[in-house]
């Protein structure tokens, strides 16, 4: 009971999108898409340059189609970030803080992460997302205590958990693998991976950046050890800090790389996991080294959602983060590509700190009414991809 | 299976699945009554469609969807799912489980060994299976039994102890606990399972004619609705029943307990054929009422932009866009103070300013014209409903104009539609301003006329406004929505705007159709500008800089394809160097 991992719709390409590609000079490019073809890294190029944004969004918006129809998918769930202590110094970042007596430093003992969950007892949420900085002082055991006490609480929320950077921390710190991490990690309750420090896997602009975080392959080997242990997990991309377009276009084919591999893995061992998700994040530019940096502009933004959709051929879904594109964006994203717009979000700390103004929170009467507005149908999933309640 | 096809339905016959049964159209659904694993049965060899089974049964079985809306659940006592016994739970030393209902089976062991009950009951408990119905039988001095059904409601006099399991969940996780789900094959009709959930519907309402004790049963006992709260209590069940291995499917990392409900219809909506309208449209042949409706409705937001991005680029340059720099003065100061705003803002390299307030004929023309002398920015100032106010419009209009007053403002551009009006507590009637900006567009003082929308109206007004609109055959028209608040969502969404803009284009033959800035910000505009949007609008000062920044106003042009230019109140250029391309996206490219 999976998501397909392929396009199962017919949907059509309008003879007014065909014009607007011509017009573009997308024609080839296009003949590509509608056989079925794998782009290549010149063809992202091509497309992430092209100014007409609404030729490219009509492309991508067929294959959203191709994959979930007019679906658009939304859950609710709770963020936890049980500490924002970090040693890593990546200049984008506006959450972290270095040592424990930082100003606006915290570290939630594990009866108030807890209490997170414990105070939504009487709420509708399937899913805790979990993402923390990488806290110097802290016993491996804070973590699997933290699953443990979680999963006490609420069996029945899915927990996903630890992007690659924490795992890759952790194994270090502690003298482990990242193999005996997640294997730690699942006995303790962790269900599935997020997507997040993935950034940009360039290593000209990841040095700048996070040089202290993970390394590309450091961050892809964590997914594929986690994908053989049979995790599904999220890939995530910073857009619109200091990379080039080239190299966005190369993280993507890069994730695609590895989730081919990953899915002929699968092919023969059912039970082997994959990426799920994959999640364009806006580069945020307040309190942080960057400011002096433009955020990224929406024809940029939703531009970039088209080309991850139109690249990542083996991705089921796109995911727009409302909260860090905004309610408008977010909505407009899913004629250009998304097919998720991420839930409700309780508690989300990490692009608040950053500048992003979007609400705390938002209702699920809000998020099905966006989704409607945008002439689509909307969807409550759980993390798999499930219908968990109607919409 | 095809649509209309007889729907082959199992279910059990007890009492508390009659409200789900009973109006229930007996020629579509061939319904099937048997005991609760018969029921799994059926449904699991496929001999029925549907069923309303056992939860363990849909955990655990096939590859099933499940029926949302209604359910056979219970919040607190359920009367009909018992642990009897002649002694109480410290004395057991066994209990027999009744087979007939793998979920009550499957609840009593989680009770028993990590519920409230595990609490009580001595170690080494046996737990064993029995035969179907046999439960009250070996429930005999430290042997408990599992009863379920209408059997539970009708026990002997002997069994002192009656354990009501629906009330240890709920002491235990303080949620209902669903016993049965209607669940199928996941092929089902939509119509079919749109069907079973009318009937429960209605049999709900038909409960309080059932003859007592089973109209308290059904209406007090039994909890039907597959509410939030019953989903998670379905979702509590189903992750303690896989961890403690009596649920769920088994793969290589152990039981996976997942369910899923029906979703929509079907993923993709129909389409109907609007390329034709759309592409004459696109063409240059203006909407009418009934196009754009039919438009509005029915063409995916993708065409409708597209359409309209092409009808722009037809009627204008895409290569360049421009936008004007403008500030607002308030004229209820000294006339002095005016002018040194005024000379402020040319200073700052604006080509137009807005007057705001209130003055009598006379004190306009007396300041217009001690201001224009000093200063030469385009001015413009008093709404439509102002000018009304004064006096017959075209005299108003052409004494603003001699002077010095070069364009009237657009004011609060409410619908061009009396029925919309009345709702808006508008201060001029539709037809009133029609006359004001028939006059101002005569003088060529109305470069741009207002239209905002999503205050209270409903689509025909939108529609009629923008046609009334069009009538005048104006310059330029800025369409724009009633500023979104953060909360509440209503029709003023982005998609709302990017829908109205580009039917705004499709609409007007010829008029350019100007961004909001300050009301939309410069994303939205920028994306509006590949729906139909010609030109970026004005960028206001407010105190000491822009809003937005000239630099963050010229990056969205570029970043959207376009060749940011300066122009004047009338669209005529304007002077001024434009900021050098910033750090960006078409920077990045260039890297």
């Amino acid at each position: 009971m999976t998501a397909a991992l392929k396009p199962t719709h017919s949907p059509r390409l309008s003879p007014l999108a065909h014009m607007g590609l011509k017009r573009a000079g997308l024609t080839q490019i296009t003949e590509k898409v509608l056989a079925g073809e794998r782009l290549s890294l010149q063809d992202g190029l091509r497309l992430i340059e092209e100014p007409d944004v609404a030729s490219v969004g009509a492309l991508a918006n067929y294959v959203r189609e191709a994959w979930h129809g007019d679906l658009a998918y939304f859950n609710r769930n709770v963020h936890i970030n049980a500490t924002n202590v970090c040693e890593a110094s990546c200049i984008f970042c506006s959450f972290a803080r270095l040592t424990e007596d930082s100003p606006l430093s915290y570290t939630m003992t594990l009866k108030e992460a807890v209490g997170r969950i414990e105070a939504l007892r009487d709420a509708f949420i399937t899913e805790v997302h979990i993402v923390n900085g990488l806290h110097p002082g802290l016993p491996f055991s804070y973590y699997t205590d933290l699953l443990r006490a979680i999963k006490q609480e609420r069996p029945d929320l899915h927990i996903k958990g630890f992007t690659a950077v924490e795992v890759h921390y952790y194994a270090e710190k502690y003298e482990m693998s990242y193999a005996q991490v997640l294997q730690e990690f699942r006995d303790a309750g962790l269900d599935s991976l997020p997507g997040g420090g993935a950034e940009i896997f360039a290593e000209r602009a990841r040095k700048k950046l996070c040089p202290d975080k993970v390394t590309t392959d450091g961050w892809l080997k964590v997914h594929r050890t986690a994908h053989s242990l049979g995790f599904k997990t999220n890939a995530t991309m910073l857009f619109g800090s200091i990379e080039k377009l080239q190299e966005r276009v190369e993280h993507l084919v890069t994730l695609r790389e590895l989730q081919d591999e990953s899915l002929e893995k699968r092919a023969v061992d059912p039970n082997a996991g994959c990426f799920q998700t994959f999640i364009p994040l806006r580069f945020h530019n307040e309190n942080n080294r960057l400011e002096r940096i433009t955020e990224p502009t929406a024809a940029d933004t939703l531009r970039t959602i088209a080309v991850s959709r139109l690249m990542l051929d083996n991705f089921s879904h796109v995911k727009s983060y409302w909260v860090m594109l905004g309610m408008s964006l977010a909505q407009l994203s899913l004629s250009y590509g998304a097919s998720d717009i991420d839930g409700t979000v309780r508690e989300e700390r990490i692009y608040h700190m950053a500048g992003a103004r979007t609400p705390q929170e938002l209702t699920r009467t809000e998020l099905v009414q966006m989704i409607r507005n945008a002439g689509r149908i909307p969807v409550e999933r759980d993390t798999h991809y499930l219908v968990a309640a109607e919409a | 299976m095809p649509e209309n096809a007889p729907i082959r339905v199992a279910a059990v016959g007890y009492t508390n699945a009659w409200p789900l049964l009973t109006r229930l159209d007996r020629i579509r659904y061939q319904v099937t009554e048997r005991h609760p694993a018969q029921v799994a049965e059926l449904l699991a060899s496929g001999q029925a469609d549907v069923g309303l089974v056992p939860v363990a049964a849909m955990l655990s079985d096939g590859d099933y969807k499940v029926i949302p809306g209604w359910c056979i659940g219970a919040e607190g006592p359920v009367h009909s799912v018992l642990l009897v016994a002649e002694t109480p739970p410290e004395e057991w030393t066994a209990v027999a489980l009744d087979g007939v209902s793998r979920t009550s089976v499957a609840l009593s062991k989680l009770l028993l060994t990590e519920g409230p009950l595990s609490k009580r009951v001595p170690e080494g408990l046996e737990i064993f299976d029995c035969a179907a119905g046999k439960g009250v039988e070996h429930a005999r001095g430290t042997v408990a039994g599992l009863v379920i059904g209408d059997a539970a409601r009708s026990l002997p006099e002997r069994l002192k102890t009656r354990m009501d399991l629906g009330e240890l969940w709920w002491a235990w996780t303080k949620l209902p606990f669903v016993f049965a789900v209607w669940a199928g094959r996941p092929d089902l009709p939509h119509d079919a399972v749109q069907g079973l959930r009318l009937a429960a519907a209605e049999g709900m309402g038909l409960r309080q004619h059932l003859p007592e004790p089973d109209r308290s049963y059904v209406t007090d006992s039994i909890r039907y609705e597959l509410d939030d709260r019953a989903l998670m209590g379905l979702r509590r069940f189903a992750a303690l029943g896989a961890k403690a291995g009596v649920l769920g499917k088994d793969t290589p990392s152990g039981k996976v307990a997942e369910f899923q409900l029906y979703g929509p219809a079907s993923a993709l909506r129909p389409r109907p054929d609007v390329d034709d309208l759309l592409a004459a449209c696109a063409g240059g042949e203006p909407a009418d009422l009934d196009v754009a409706t039919t438009l509005h409705e029915q063409a995916p937001l993708t065409d409708l932009a597209l359409a309209a991005s092409l009808r722009s680029s037809a009627l204008f340059s895409n290569t360049e866009t421009a936008y004007c720099l403008g500030g607002k003065v308030s004229v209820a100061q000294d006339p002095t103070a005016v002018l040194s705003e005024l000379m402020d803002l040319a200073e700052a390299g604006a080509s137009m300013a807005q007057l705001t307030g209130e003055l009598s004929l006379e004190k306009w023309q007396e300041l217009l014209s001690f201001v224009q002398e000093h200063v030469s920015l385009q001015l413009s100032g008093l709404s439509p409903s102002q000018v009304h106010k004064l006096g017959p419009a075209a005299q108003v209009i052409t004494a603003l104009k001699s002077a010095g007053l070069s364009a009237i403002a657009p004011g609060q551009g409410l619908l061009l539609d009396e029925t919309a009006r009345r709702r808006q507590d508008a201060q001029i009637t539709a037809a009133q301003e029609r006359v004001v900006l028939r006059a101002a567009l005569d003088a060529g003082m109305m470069p741009t006329i207002r239209v905002v929308f999503g205050h209270m109206d409903t689509l025909a007004q939108r529609l009629r406004g923008l046609l009334a609109v069009r009538e005048l055959e104006p310059i330029a028209v800025c369409v724009t929505t009633f500023p979104i608040v953060d909360v509440g969502w209503h029709d003023n969404t982005a998609a709302d705007q990017q829908r109205l803009s580009a039917l705004a284009r499709l609409i007007l033959p010829k008029a350019k159709l100007v961004a909001d800035l300050q009301v939309h910000g410069p994303s939205p505009a920028q994306v509006m500008l590949h729906s139909g949007v010609d030109d970026f609008g004005v960028v206001w000062r407010e105190g000491e800089s822009w809003d937005p920044t000239l630099a963050l106003t010229e990056l969205h042009l570029r970043e959207a394809g376009r060749e940011p230019l300066r122009r004047d109140l009338h669209f005529k250029p304007a002077g001024g160097a434009l900021t050098k391309p910033a750090w960006s996206a078409d920077k990045r490219a260039r890297a």
